[in-house]
């Protein structure tokens, strides 16, 4: 063994070098990045050259004294909220009919799954498309006598067909895991409740819900930290309109620094985002690992 | 337990709505590429086989907004490229990581893993500085490096928990023979993994496929186009000629839908892989 080690390298410098393409691949892409977009949002950079002066907190205080960023956080929050409770409440509800759903389960799994291996891109301009004022929906809704809907042209309706889209289509992702989740109870458990005369809505509330714990932590958290920073959707259905009523955090974020040029004031944004979505990670993951021991 | 017939058409009755909101929309993009503004407008669900047309589709094919060829081929590459590297790079250090019993290493695949919850938007506006500063600033390779680095966390979220589960008693043999840590992971730890290549490679690889917004700030508009970017520049605006804005749509899904529905299996576990991991 000894001979061979000779010729090579030893074991520990070869575990280095197998980890290091990785780790400048994220410290080069991702940590300083991290860390300058931090930097950068303390000062008045435009873009050109390095010619940014430091410039405290200006960006900041003037971020929080902006109509536009209360709107967005309350857009951001609304966003990821909702989608969050649709998407597990519809998912969960499939994900149940479904589980007995027999030979057609995996064809309808198979349906419900295909938006979600689009382009979200692509997604959003689909939609975009047919809820137009003068769209398919409308002229649908127009031949059973439903006078035409401003989807897109009104606050309200623009940010709900927003959350429309993004549940339409995420919906399969969800009620796949969850599905997973019911499929991995013990048969015998479900069958023990029945036998033990606890109805369809007891056995679900005591045994299929708790069982299924560890699954809806994922779902709460990936639908709502992946939510907080959607962009793509939003600029297909509604560029962030009318009059700036869909904008996020992460919306800001690219409007300021690319197409205003306030590189300084996006990086404070982009701040701004990274801290929320690390505080809303951290309290929902503890809040629910918490709820999994106290269920299990 | 018995089968009640009623309950079991009861399931189907209240699935049938969630169904056809689900293939509706995709069903209207379908028809409505190869129909008339006149008559998508006056019967958007049926398809009215003698005005039936190619139009839509192949002024989408020869929009130069769009350059199909070009838009295609640079995703491929990028894609191909980010995953490639994503899992070669990553792989690696999984291996490592996984078989270090170091308090730092631990360490290390927590705060690696924590990447997973970083959006690109926070990265992006230094990012373009960091490959203004190296001069690759809009190219392909800035673009297949960065989205590999951002695959990266969930490759090693994959990998660490797959090559746990393997016994050690494998590496410890491959050692014996003489071999050391990189020829054990390729010779023998990599082939092992194929499930949770295969699950990663369709995670990633549809993650840069839909990519929109890093390929848009990071090519810039002298890098070149991608499907995704080639859509929005030409039907990002504002459009009420549908029957173009379906056919741009339907040529840009097309490749992925086909793909889908040849591997519906493996694109399912491929993708809620993490998620039923985690």
């Amino acid at each position: 063994m000894t001979r061979f080690r000779s010729r090579g390298l030893s074991d520990s410098l070869t575990r280095s070098l197998m980890s290091m393409p990785a780790l400048v691949m994220v410290a080069v892409l991702i940590t300083v990045p991290l860390l300058l977009s931090f930097y950068f949002s303390f000062t008045d950079w435009r873009g050109s050259g390095f010619d940014a002066n430091f410039v405290g907190i200006a960006n900041y205080t003037r971020l929080f004294a902006t109509p536009g960023f209360g709107r967005a956080v309350v857009v951001t929050l609304t966003i990821a909220i909702s989608s969050t409770i649709l998407l597990n409440l519809v998912g969960l509800g499939l994900a149940l009919l479904l589980n007995r759903a027999g030979v057609l389960t995996s064809l309808y799994r198979s349906i419900f799954f295909l938006p979600m291996v689009l382009s979200p891109l692509i997604v959003g301009f689909l939609w975009r498309t047919l809820l137009d004022y003068g769209g398919i929906i409308n002229q649908l809704l127009g031949s059973i006598g439903i006078p035409p809907v401003e989807f897109l042209g009104q606050p309200e309706s623009a940010l709900a067909s927003v959350i429309w889209v993004i549940v339409w289509q995420s919906l399969g992702f969800n009620m796949v895991l969850y599905l997973a989740g019911l499929q991995n109870i013990p048969k015998s458990l479900i069958e023990a409740s029945i036998v033990d005369g606890a109805g369809t809505w007891s056995t679900f509330r005591h045994v299929t819900f708790p069982m299924l714990a560890p699954v809806l932590t994922v779902n709460v958290v990936s639908v709502f930290i992946f939510n907080m920073r959607e962009y793509d959707r939003i600029l297909a259905v509604t560029a962030g309109g009318p009059g700036g009523s869909t904008q996020t955090l992460a919306y800001r974020v690219v409007t300021e620094a690319f197409s205003l040029g306030f590189l300084g004031r996006g990086s404070a944004y982009a701040t701004v985002l990274m801290v929320s979505v690390a505080i809303v990670a951290g309290v929902l993951i503890y809040l629910l690992r918490r709820r999994e021991k106290d269920v299990l | 337990m018995k089968l009640r017939p009623a309950a079991a058409i009861g399931r189907h009755v209240a699935l049938f709505p969630f169904l056809l909101i689900s293939l509706v929309p995709v069903y209207i993009m379908f028809i409505s590429a190869f129909k008339t503004n006149a008559d998508i407008q006056s019967a958007p669900l049926s398809i009215p086989a003698d005005r039936l047309t190619l139009d839509n589709v192949i002024s989408a094919i020869t929009n130069p907004q769009l350059d199909i060829v070009g838009s295609f081929g640079r995703t491929i590459i990028i894609t191909i490229g980010s995953v490639g590297l994503a899992l070669l790079a990553g792989g690696m250090i999984s291996y490592v990581l996984a078989r270090s019993v170091r308090r730092s290493a631990v360490l290390l695949y927590v705060v690696l893993i924590a990447g997973i919850l970083i959006p690109s938007q926070v990265l992006l506006i230094p990012v373009t500085r960091v490959f203004q500063f190296l001069g690759i600033d809009g190219t392909l390779f800035a673009l297949i490096a960065y989205l590999a680095a951002l695959h990266i966390p969930y490759v090693i979220f994959i990998y660490v928990g797959f090559i746990r589960s393997i016994p050690r008693e494998l590496d410890e043999a491959a050692t014996v023979d003489g071999a050391g840590a990189f020829t054990t992971y390729w010779r023998i730890i990599f082939p092992v993994l194929k499930p949770a290549t295969a699950a990663i490679a369709i995670f990633t690889g549809l993650s840069s496929f839909n990519n929109f917004l890093d390929p848009l700030i990071i090519l810039g508009p002298s890098g070149g186009k991608t499907v995704t970017t080639g859509i929005y520049s030409s039907v990002g605006q504002f459009n009420s000629d549908y029957g173009s804005v379906f056919g741009s749509l339907l040529v840009a899904v097309l490749p992925v839908m086909i793909a889908y529905f040849i591997m519906q299996r493996q694109f399912i576990d491929g993708l809620t892989e993490g998620s039923v991991k985690g």
